[in-house]
């Protein structure tokens, strides 16, 4: 059967993105990762090249200084589920077999059955951990990510703003599933925004001790709209220019705070655009796949050259098509490997 | 002070000329953002900004905010330093100008999605109102689902 998403890979890098797309930016070194790119010949050299969250970081905001988050607020549940093939423990092979014959003999369609593990749990993952109050299990410190939204970006650690980063990365995936053939595209956006919510309904009544159904359900219509309204702000933010996407970030994940730092808002921005960058070259199997990953704000994406592209597009060839006689049934796919 | 007027001014410049949201939103940035500098430079009040509603803990704390959001004079040298505002200006060229989106160009891969080729189009065409979707498209989305 299809692997299931593991709890590694909920914090790894793919190995894709860690050779060609993202390469670790060390603080005040402004390293261009391609010589022959247009953009090292005419980028204005002195702010082009820092992460999301050294840009921040360097040039203090407003307010002047560093804000502490309390590990007090740390979420207490699991990060999906109780259920531990969430966390990689593997079926046993008689069970995979069994599986292997059902999709079959019934000709299911493996890349709509994928869009559940794929999108409802190892992305919605993703998305949801960006924002998450947690420890770090390597530093024991916040995880990077909490760390860039609240005490670098300044945002206040409640429910709503985990809501509205949860939402922001949520948007990213759909751009990019959009973008998949209708039908598969659509079950992943389905299966992704259903995961979303019914974790939030879980946190609400778990975290946020909300037992009433009634004022639980008015939340969550409450928290649809928002929904609707920042997709709608992204969109237009996306197919039009930077600042129209900085009117959205301000709106959404600001919440139309007035003593804003432009700093930040052309972080988030640049944040943004980076992560949609790294989608539009992957090829829909891949992504189908899971191979995507948020890139964090401590790194910067530089352009790919053309003679990089067609390397990427070789690597990704061979890791999908290498063997085909000795791909199991339930590994095969209709995603295309060039869009 | 004379330093932190006149990027002020050329702050407040900036912002004047920013587009207006397409859309009418209930408090817009660019409204907002010129009265809050509008003191630094001795610009008159041009907007009313519309005040959230306060919530529950400001009620009970009365922690409720003064209703004129620029900032104080008394403030400035608390609130800002020249450093401040020529990395805000700078942030707000670099927006302005289109940079990242120009860096990052996504191509007609995401801008035309081949799950939904004309989503971007219909939405801005919503948007501006050049091209409103009529009953039956409208209705043909909510059945089909594009």
């Amino acid at each position: 059967m299809y692997r299931l998403p593991t709890r590694r890979s909920l914090v790894g890098i793919s190995a894709l993105r860690q050779h060609y797309l993202t390469p670790t930016c060390v603080r005040n070194q402004r390293y261009f990762g391609h010589s022959s790119s247009v953009l090292s010949k005419t980028s204005d050299k002195d702010d082009n090249f820092v992460s999301p969250n050294v840009l921040v970081k360097e040039n203090q905001g407003m307010e002047g200084e560093d804000k502490q988050v309390s590990m007090d607020k740390a979420s207490k549940g699991p990060l999906l589920s109780d259920n531990k093939y969430e966390y990689g423990v593997k079926l046993p092979a008689w069970q995979e077999k069994i599986g292997e014959v059902v999709t079959s003999v019934f000709r299911l369609d493996v890349d709509r059955i994928r869009a559940g593990p794929i999108a409802g749990s190892l992305y919605y993952g993703y998305c949801k951990e960006q924002g998450l109050i947690q420890k770090d299990p390597t530093t024991g410190e916040l995880t990077k990510t909490a760390s860039y939204w609240y005490e670098t970006l300044g945002l206040e650690p409640t429910f709503a703003t985990w809501f509205q980063i949860t939402l922001l990365h949520t948007w990213i995936l759909f751009v990019r599933m959009r973008a998949m053939p209708f039908k598969y595209g659509k079950n992943y956006q389905q299966k992704l925004v259903d995961r979303f919510f019914s974790d939030m309904e879980i946190r609400l009544t778990n975290e946020m001790n909300i037992t009433s159904g009634r004022i639980r359900d008015q939340y969550l219509k409450e928290f649809h709209t928002q929904l609707r309204g920042a997709v709608l702000g992204y969109d237009e933010g996306f197919s039009t220019d930077d600042l129209t996407l900085a009117y959205a970030v301000w709106r959404n994940l600001f919440n139309a705070k007035t003593e804003v730092d432009y700093v930040a808002l052309e972080s988030v921005v640049r944040y943004i655009r980076m992560q949609l960058y790294v989608l539009s070259k992957m090829s829909d199997r891949e992504f189908g796949f899971g191979k995507f990953a948020f890139v964090s704000p401590d790194e910067v994406v530089y352009r790919l050259t053309e003679q990089e592209e067609k390397l990427l597009k070789e690597r990704v060839y061979q890791e999908f098509e290498s063997d085909p006689s000795k791909m199991t049934i339930s590994n095969r796919s209709k995603l295309s490997l060039d869009n | 002070m004379s330093n932190l007027k006149s990027l002020g001014t050329s702050l407040l410049n900036k912002i004047n000329h920013l587009p207006k949201e397409r859309l009418n939103y209930s408090i817009s940035f660019k409204e907002s953002q010129y009265e809050r500098f509008r003191t630094l430079a001795g610009a008159p009040k041009k907007y009313v900004i519309k005040q959230k509603k306060p919530s529950v803990k400001e009620i009970i704390f009365r922690r409720l905010k003064p209703q004129d959001i620029s900032i104080r004079p008394e403030e400035f040298s608390e609130k800002l330093s020249p450093e401040n505002l020529k990395q805000m200006i700078h942030s707000l060229d670099n927006l302005s100008s289109n940079k990242f989106a120009q860096y990052y160009k996504v191509g007609d891969k995401l801008m035309k999605p081949s799950g939904y080729p004309d989503y971007y189009q219909r939405l801005m065409g919503e948007i501006q109102g050049t091209n409103r979707e009529s009953w039956f498209s409208a209705f043909r989305t909510v059945v089909f689902g594009k």
